[in-house]
């Protein structure tokens, strides 16, 4: 039996750990992230061919709206579509398991697990968004050049780099997103169906509003604001997409720690 | 040493648990104890924090389980079979565990080999049988070492070599001066287990007492069987003795409650009649805790169709 229980108080640092490990563990996610990597490599790889062989005359709007970044993130597509859904089952598979009842009674404060997954998630999300980002840049210009004479993208050039960071950093915001909604759903079904509500559904509700409400869809943001280089006006500016998208993760991971904390288990 | 005081939760206008209050001392197997639906299990997720009480509160060693600096240190708890994730391996379940409170990683080997898992420590949980299942969860409660621990139906699914186990476990963790609080809806299970009993029904408590107490309440009645012939004589002489004859049956036994086998023995020779058997029987312990429970039970077959 402890007669010495320790010094001081459980960390948030061990709450991490925990998290840490649970989550590598998982074979189901370990294979989407490598799902994930390959196919967000090969599909902006291949969007950069189909679009630079396309390029053989093209009009004078096709010229101004010429983004061979942009053409080369397509990848980022597939991811949000899946990361989103590995955040909200990381929450919601451990309350339609019982396996929260385990977590609880070794963090009864109970904000520093959401916490502690959004950092493990959020970090490791981070990495493979990076690597695709960049990787598929990289490769996709090659591939570019090889199949047709259209304008290409390099890393100094303006607004090219901002393009590829802000991307490093979108899947993770989504991914806390669907984390967030998952704590605060609960349950593994509703909590994925009202991701792809919230992200697919909502942005064309958004387009036949009044206003310029459309410019705030995540999708939207994603597809013309973060991944952009060349930013058509119409948009909104990449760094405002980007705090646009870290308050919507942040919205998502507080009402989720207040649910978390307040709702019996 | 676990307190309750005046532990109340409401489900809509369904009262789980009324204003419950019960104290459990180290050094004994306390076995928590009342029908289905009688509350235990929300008992047990408030005294661990996981179901907020709309009243009351739960102590273990004077403070809320929320206050405890290293909570799977001082308080191990297996609550269902299946807390952990199906997709995790029993040590992975177990690391993750003993990572979230700084506890060595050494013990997650001590534990599965405590709980007999070691063979199956690398295979996934979602494999696992029930009792298993059960197996993990109690490793999960012995994990940290706690001075108290509590089990919620721990038997459920063990094989009879394994309740076996667990009653030794049981009473070792006790003898080693740890608080133990085992729920059962069996009693005859529990009672070779025991040696303290609280009682609840409707989430309300009962009663709280010892095996010892609770023997001394089993009434006696005494067996009576007469030559084939003689029962309704003798059932009218014993009658006439102002004792309470409960039944009269075909083959000739008698039971009568309250009385001594003396009494019986003089009456019936007074009337000459021949007994062929006279015996003083305790009902056992599982009648007296249903009558203890019967008004309180929640899930209830009626007899005779539809209620």
């Amino acid at each position: 039996m402890s007669t010495t229980t320790g010094e001081g108080h459980y960390r948030f640092a061990d709450v991490v750990r925990s998290e840490w490990t649970k989550f590598v563990s998982l074979r189901s996610t370990r294979w989407i992230l490598v799902g994930f990597l390959v196919t967000g490599l090969g599909l902006g790889i291949t969007v950069a061919a189909v679009s630079g062989a396309a390029w053989d005359d093209p009009s004078a709007e096709t010229r101004a709206n010429w983004d061979p970044t942009n053409n080369t993130l397509a990848g980022l597509i597939p991811g949000y579509l899946v990361i989103p859904v590995l955040g909200v089952l990381m929450m919601t598979s451990e309350h339609g398991t019982g396996a929260i009842r385990s977590t609880l009674a070794a963090v009864p404060r109970r904000h520093q697990v959401l916490l502690a997954k959004a950092l493990v998630f959020g970090v490791l999300v981070l990495v493979v968004d990076l690597v695709v980002t960049f990787a598929a840049f990289l490769a996709g210009q090659q591939v570019q050049q090889v199949v047709s004479d259209a304008p290409h993208a390099a890393l100094g050039q303006p607004g090219v780099l901002r393009a590829l960071l802000l991307s490093g950093f979108f899947l993770p915001l989504m991914g806390v997103f669907g984390l967030g909604l998952g704590a605060l759903v609960r349950r593994s079904g509703a909590a994925v169906a009202a991701y792809f509500g919230l992200a697919l559904v909502v942005p064309d509700l958004l387009l036949v509003l009044p206003g310029d409400l459309w410019r705030f869809g995540p999708i939207t943001i994603l597809a013309n604001s973060i991944t952009a280089a060349n930013v058509q006006p119409e948009f909104l500016h990449p760094s405002q997409g980007f705090t646009v998208m870290a308050l919507y993760a942040a919205a998502a991971l507080g009402g989720g720690s207040l649910v978390l904390s307040r709702r019996d288990v | 040493m676990i307190e309750v005081h005046g532990l109340t939760k409401r489900y809509g206008a369904t009262t789980a648990v009324d204003d419950l209050g019960f104290v459990v001392r180290p050094g004994h197997v306390t076995g928590f104890l009342g029908p289905n639906g009688s509350g235990k299990s929300t008992t047990l997720r408030m005294i661990l924090g996981l179901v907020a009480p709309d009243a009351g509160v739960a102590l273990i060693d004077g403070r809320r389980y929320v206050d405890l600096a290293w909570p799977l240190r001082e308080v191990g708890a297996l609550l269902d079979a299946k807390a952990y994730h199906p997709g995790l391996t029993a040590e992975d379940h177990l690391v993750a565990l003993a990572r979230a409170n700084a506890l060595d990683r050494a013990r997650v080997a001590e534990v599965l080999d405590v709980v007999g898992l070691t063979a199956v420590a690398r295979k996934r949980t979602g494999t696992f049988s029930l009792g298993m299942g059960q197996r993990l969860g109690i490793a999960a409660a012995l994990l940290g070492d706690p001075a108290v621990v509590l089990f919620d139906e721990p038997t459920n699914g063990l094989d009879p070599d394994g309740i076996r186990w667990f009653r030794r476990l049981a009473r070792g963790l006790a003898a080693e001066g740890r608080t133990v609080l085992l729920s059962s809806h069996l009693l005859a299970e529990a009672s070779l287990t025991v040696d303290h009993l609280v009682v609840i029904g409707r989430g309300r408590l009962i009663d709280e007492l010892s095996m010892a107490e609770l023997a001394d309440r089993a009434p006696a009645r005494v067996r009576v069987r007469g030559a084939a012939g003689d029962v309704e004589r003798l059932a009218g002489v014993l009658r006439a003795g102002g004792l309470a004859v409960s039944a009269s049956e075909a083959d000739g036994v008698l039971t009568v409650d309250a009385a001594s086998t003396d009494a019986i023995a003089e009456l019936a020779a007074q009337a000459g009649v021949v007994l062929r058997e006279l015996a003083l029987e305790r009902s056992s312990l599982e009648d007296v805790f249903l009558d203890l429970t019967h008004d309180e039970a929640e899930y209830r077959a009626t007899t005779g169709g539809r209620a």
